[in-house]
């Protein structure tokens, strides 16, 4: 079965991303290389990539306003708009986006409608929602919390964000609630796309390259953190190397925490060439980021190429002579 | 269970892509079991011999086989050099951004699937599913056009180009109805029903292929002749003439529609489709706008009395061509408005579309026709006797008004007003279910695609309105209000098809007749079922 390939086909690059970094851990010049160079190389790809695709959508031209209208639209006055579902200036508009980013809106509409006893029956279905933003959200914690590596002193926001994260105080270190929903999106998306047979076929390795690359990130920091436990210290003054150009020698290969870095550096170097843009798509997506204002404001189209106009009274104007001495009609004598 | 087509498959293979079985399509409910295992008549052999019928069972278009080897790549050369000019700015400013994104960005979470009516109806097969043709052209344009897509084709989806892959791609770009609604659920904004639009256009506009209904006796005609009916204006005057006199019966008292007035307030543009198939409406509007004192006028010159633009379905040229024509003929007549009758796609390209080509003298203010009706009843200058209308009414959104302008709540304003039954379904609003008609499905008929519409997309709207009358007696006739000429297509062909009104007593017609009906001072009633009046 070409799925199942799929499946084992990500299984696969991802042990191979593995193994490429464990041996690195075995050799101080791939160490070197790793932790040396690898850093800015796939910085450059990143920013160079996204910027790249950022600006040939921003490029493209939006002469018209198609936003998917979810509400009454701004109207007569004694008639009740919706001023975020159908936004009519800037400030709703930036409600509905801020709806759509922070909360998901439109996927939360999702129904399902099943038949029951000969009788259709619209249910909700929310499941998709609720597991797809507790993995976004999480993931965002999760990389501020990252932050405490990059800033020194540690910025206070991190500080805190770290501390209400771990409030359950569960184990030591305490475990993060964050890391908990993030391995349970991440379960309940894999799942969803290998048991249900309608989002399986269509799935392709990059479906699950991306779910299970995150998935090995996570599985790799929880190990350094609560099982193999890593010198942070060390991390630390890495990390800091990297932000102040002045990467250190690393004082001792640890293959766990080589394993992190490396599938991080994939992430990051793939993710612009990838579905995962869709999280600068989202801010750029006409159907959500335009104001429904078609009927009340004139929109001129900017990306007509301009049209060299002769009008007929410039016409005439330079012929007038000429036309009266051939007896043609003239407007203006 | 059957294994899932992949979009893979649309060139490798054999046969009709898609087969619905007896009894695959969702059921309906009593009385209507005995259509559970209706499928769609078979297409006659012997008249598509020479024609790509390979998608499924139902054909859009129709489109000739290639005669020889050198004419299929051609047609393979054309389409790729179309497709590059889809992302051209150049070439198709039109969509860009929205196109580009929609094939870019998409996570592929498949939300958009349960949002699909055509989907979900048809027994949920795989090439009816919103993201099949998208993936299909997503997969083309990876492999095809970005270099070294050949080599990375293998992890990102694979698909080879042939000519049947191509003409399976045509004819399933009509089987989406351009609705939009999975559009609004996507939580990134991917647009599948634009994606299907654009295929529609490349077809169209690089290949000259696009079903006759919309092209040949669609918008040329409509340009030449006057009216995608392929009536006149002589013929247009005549039918009005015959219409005044009905109404004339209906009030009691002389009516004026009057023609070509010269800087008359508004000039009223109706879907000509109505003067043909139902003329109360055009003359519940002149009954209308008369008690209400309005100045208005029709226009008889060519297409200035027939308000479609099928151009908004398919092609961007003859978009443009046919809404030039109308503001021009609204510019000459020195009026200060347009009001385009109850005519779903005619709003969307007259009052939106055409925004950004109507420039200088040609930027006429363009109305909704639900607006100014909404402003006529909630004025109180006219008396309604709401009674009158005392029958069961529920009320169909056309998806141009609601999910692509956000015309929602004048309408049914209207109705609590004058419609003391009046129940919505269920979703409605910005949440509503096509008629099944959209985007030209409701005018086209060759082959055996009505019975297609009627039991595919058509279904669940159907179930829809069957469901919003459940629990009436079954006596009592029940009026679906749909206030838009395609969905009135749609759901006057539901109604034939399923003998709905011998079964349930399905009623239908616009928004306008239901106000007029309910006017005080009228000799009769303008709203009929089948014989009997709706009031004595």
């Amino acid at each position: 079965m070409k799925q199942n390939m799929n499946i084992l086909l990500s299984f696969i690059t991802i042990l191979a991303i593995a193994l490429v970094a464990a041996a690195a851990a075995e050799s101080q010049i791939a160490g070197n290389v790793l932790t040396g160079i690898a850093p800015y190389l796939v910085l450059a790809v990143f920013l160079s990539g996204f910027v790249y695709r950022i600006i040939r959508w921003a490029k493209s031209p939006v002469p018209f306003r198609i936003p998917t209208t979810c509400g009454q639209g701004k109207s007569l006055p004694w008639i009740q708009n919706n001023p975020v579902e159908n936004p009519a200036g800037p400030l709703g508009e930036i409600g509905r986006m801020a709806a759509e980013i922070l909360l998901f809106r439109s996927l939360f509409r999702n129904s399902q409608t099943e038949i029951v006893n000969g009788r259709t029956v619209y249910g909700s279905a929310k499941w998709l929602w609720l597991f797809g933003l507790l993995f976004h959200w999480s993931l965002l914690v999760i990389l501020f919390r990252h932050l405490r590596f990059f800033t020194e002193p540690v910025i206070p926001f991190v500080m805190g964000l770290s501390a209400l994260d771990g409030f359950l105080e569960i184990g030591v270190p305490a475990l993060y609630i964050s890391d908990m929903t993030l391995l349970a999106g991440l379960v309940f998306l894999f799942l969803r796309r290998v048991v249900l047979p309608q989002v399986r076929y269509i799935s392709l390795f990059t479906d699950y390259f991306a779910l299970l690359l995150i998935a090995a990130i996570a599985s790799t920091g929880l190990l350094m953190r609560h099982f193999f436990p890593v010198d942070l210290n060390a991390v630390k003054t890495l990390a800091m190397g990297w932000v102040t150009f002045s990467p250190p020698a690393p004082a001792q290969a640890n293959a766990l925490f080589y394993l992190h870095l490396c599938f991080v550096f994939v992430l990051v170097a793939w993710l612009p060439w990838s579905k995962l843009m869709h999280m600068a798509g989202i801010f750029l997506s006409p159907t959500r980021n335009l104001i429904n204002n078609n009927r009340s404001q004139r929109h001129l189209n900017p990306w007509n190429a301009p049209v060299k106009v002769h009008s007929y009274e410039e016409y005439e104007d330079e012929f007038r002579d000429k036309m009266k001495a051939a007896g043609l009609p003239v407007e203006k004598e | 269970m059957k294994t899932l087509l992949k979009p893979s498959e649309i060139s490798r293979a054999a046969g009709r892509l898609c087969r619905i079985g007896p009894g695959e399509l969702a059921p309906l409910p009593p009385p209507y079991e005995d259509f559970n295992a209706t499928v769609p008549k078979p297409l006659n052999e012997d008249k598509i011999k020479n024609i790509e019928a390979s998608l499924d069972d139902t054909l859009a278009i129709g489109i000739p086989k290639p005669a020889t080897k050198e004419e299929e790549e051609e047609l393979i050369r054309r389409f790729l050099s179309g497709l590059r000019k889809l992302f051209e700015r150049e070439n198709n400013w039109t969509f860009l951004r929205q196109l580009t994104l929609s094939l870019e960005h998409c996570a592929r979470c498949q939300t958009c699937s349960d949002a699909c009516p055509v989907f979900e109806m048809s027994g949920r097969q795989e090439i009816y599913r919103p993201i099949f043709r998208s993936e299909v052209l997503r997969r083309v344009c990876k492999k095809y056009l970005t270099p070294g897509g050949k080599m990375t084709a293998k992890w990102t989806g694979d698909i080879d180009l042939n000519w049947t892959a191509i003409a399976r791609l045509a004819e399933l770009s009509y089987r989406c109805s351009l609705c939009r609604r999975c559009a609004s659920v996507c939580p990134i904004g991917v647009d599948n029903g634009l994606i299907a639009h654009e295929i529609r256009k490349l077809f169209s506009q690089e290949m000259g292929i696009a079903p006759k209904e919309l092209h040949e006796k669609g918008t040329v005609l409509h340009l030449r002749a006057g009216s995608s009916t392929g009536m006149n204006p002589l013929a247009a005057k005549d039918s009005v003439e015959f219409i005044q006199e009905e109404m004339e019966e209906i009030t009691g008292c002389p009516v004026e529609i009057p023609w070509d007035r010269e800087g008359a307030d508004i000039l009223l543009i109706h879907n000509a489709g109505e003067m043909l198939a139902w003329p109360e409406n055009v003359g519940a509007f002149a009954i209308l706008f008369q008690a209400a004192g309005l100045s208005w006028t029709l226009s008889s010159e060519t297409a200035g009395y027939d308000a479609v633009n099928y151009g908004l379905w398919y092609d961007d040229v003859q978009l443009s061509r046919v809404a030039l024509r109308h503001a021009d003929i609204a510019r000459r007549l020195k009026v200060n408005k347009i009001v385009v009758g109850e005519c779903g796609h005619a709003h969307k390209a007259l009052i939106e579309t055409s925004d950004r080509l109507l420039t200088g003298k040609l930027n006429i203010p363009r109305e909704s026709a639900l607006v100014t009706l909404e402003n006529i009843v909630m004025s109180g200058k006219l008396s309604f006797d709401p009674q009158k209308n005392d029958f069961p009414v529920t009320l169909h959104d056309p998806c141009n008004y609601v999910r692509s302008m956000g015309i929602v709540e004048p309408q049914r304003r209207i109705l609590r007003r004058i419609a003391p039954r009046f129940r919505e379904m269920t979703p409605h609003g910005v949440d509503n279910y096509c008629c099944g008609g959209g985007s030209g499905f409701a005018i086209m008929s060759g082959y055996n695609f009505t019975d297609w519409r009627n039991l595919v997309s058509s279904r669940k709207k159907f179930l829809q309105i069957l469901q919003a009358f459940e629990n009436e007696p079954p006596q009592t006739p029940r009026y679906v209000c749909a206030p838009c000429s395609n969905c009135k297509g749609a759901i006057r062909d539901i109604i034939g098809y399923y003998k709905a009104e011998e079964r349930s007593r399905l009623y239908y017609g616009g928004l306008v007749e239901l106000i007029v009906n309910a006017l005080d001072g009228m000799k009769k009633p303008i709203i009929q079922f089948g014989e009997e009046p709706s009031w004595q």
